[in-house]
């Protein structure tokens, strides 16, 4: 059931072939038309995160941000609910999983710019935390699934977040992999380093909490 | 280079098939050579089927110039994805103690079969129900091998 559950996730990969129109600036101004175009633009960025490395325009990284610290919210707040069963508890696990996935997915998305510029692939800062950030799309829904999961009185905090972690990597080994082509180990190596941050800063908050 | 790839694919799934036959073992019915085993053949029947489906479906499309030859990536670098994910694997289990070794196994086949039919289609505006068996293959296997687990633990 878990593991159904899970793959279910993957389905989302369907929608990679979606394609967005240009705005036309000649067009009247409807606003119900700018909020659909921007909402399309928003999903099209969330399922097919590598596309922000393909473009040259400056990407909000702050807003986009929002999007693994809501999904650290949901899964501390699993967490909480299968581990304590004080509500102080659980809230508090549930409002430093959002301050710290803010804070810390920015901070991996500086690190690994810094490294990937010296390496001479040459990227911004905004380019690779929106990478980052719009990566947790597959996370959020794995964690969205593990909290219907939770209703059903099932604790599976760590199974859905381990396999949103993982599905987290996936455009972003995808993404390292399209721009060095020649060095093979450099994505795996560069995923790996990431991977262990963010389980680090997972323990770093269950640690607080303890 | 491919040998190597190959020899680093290989450990990998050992290294997979060592810690659940240590979970099973510690928290299972069932002892560590049995779920060892049984992890290790399935894992690496599944990965050969994958590889070879997706070689054989390649030289096909190219064939038929149904996909340009520029766009091929080779099916020992995209199951390199499988190293990042042993080494999360090792680290959760052994320092934060979660027993969720079956949980990487599992999402590991979808996630390969995932790119292996992403690979297929690279190039191709519509979707094809051959180019996507890597990945229903995949979502198989994992949901046959927690199956086989549930009844092992």
């Amino acid at each position: 059931m878990k593991i159904t559950l899970l793959n279910s996730i993957l389905f989302l990969d369907c929608f990679k072939g979606f394609k967005v129109d240009n705005i036309n600036d000649n067009q009247e101004f409807n606003p119900s038309d700018n909020i659909l175009k921007k909402l399309k633009y928003i999903i099209f960025y969330a399922l097919n995160p590598i596309q922000v490395l393909e473009e040259e325009k400056f990407h909000k990284w702050y807003l986009y941000l929002i999007l693994p610290a809501v999904g650290w919210m949901l899964f501390f707040l699993q967490v909480g609910l299968d581990k304590y069963y004080v509500f102080w508890r659980v809230l508090i696990i549930s409002l430093l999983g959002l301050i710290i996935g803010y804070i810390f997915v920015a901070g991996i998305g500086w690190l690994l710019t810094l490294i990937l510029n010296n390496l001479g692939n040459y990227l911004r800062n905004d380019q690779v935390i929106s990478l980052i950030a719009l990566s947790h799309t597959y996370m959020a829904s794995s964690v969205v699934l593990g909290l219907i999961y939770n209703i059903f009185g099932n604790s599976s905090s760590a199974s859905f977040g381990i396999a949103g972690l993982m599905c987290t990597l996936l455009p972003i080994y995808a993404g390292i992999r399209t721009l060095s082509r020649n060095r093979v180990f450099l994505a795996p190596i560069l995923a790996t380093l990431i991977g262990i941050l963010l389980l680090v800063s997972w323990q770093f908050i269950i640690t607080i909490v303890n | 280079m491919p040998k190597l790839k190959l020899i680093i694919i290989t450990l990998v799934i050992s290294i997979f098939s060592i810690f659940n036959g240590i979970q099973v073992s510690r928290i299972g019915m069932k002892g560590f050579f049995i779920a060892f085993i049984m992890t290790f053949f399935f894992s690496a029947a599944i990965f050969l089927f994958q590889i070879l489906y997706y070689i054989t479906t390649v030289k096909q499309l190219v064939a038929n110039n149904d996909m340009s030859i520029e766009d091929y990536q080779s099916p020992l670098d995209i199951l390199l994805i499988s190293i990042p994910f042993s080494i999360l694997m090792i680290i959760t289990y052994m320092f934060l103690k979660w027993n969720v070794v079956q949980i990487y196994i599992c999402t590991t086949y979808s996630l390969i079969g995932m790119l292996l039919a992403n690979a297929l289609g690279r190039g191709s505006k519509k979707w094809s129900f051959k180019k996507s068996i890597p990945f229903f293959v995949g979502v198989i296997a994992s949901t046959l091998f927690s199956v086989i687990m549930e009844w092992m633990i």
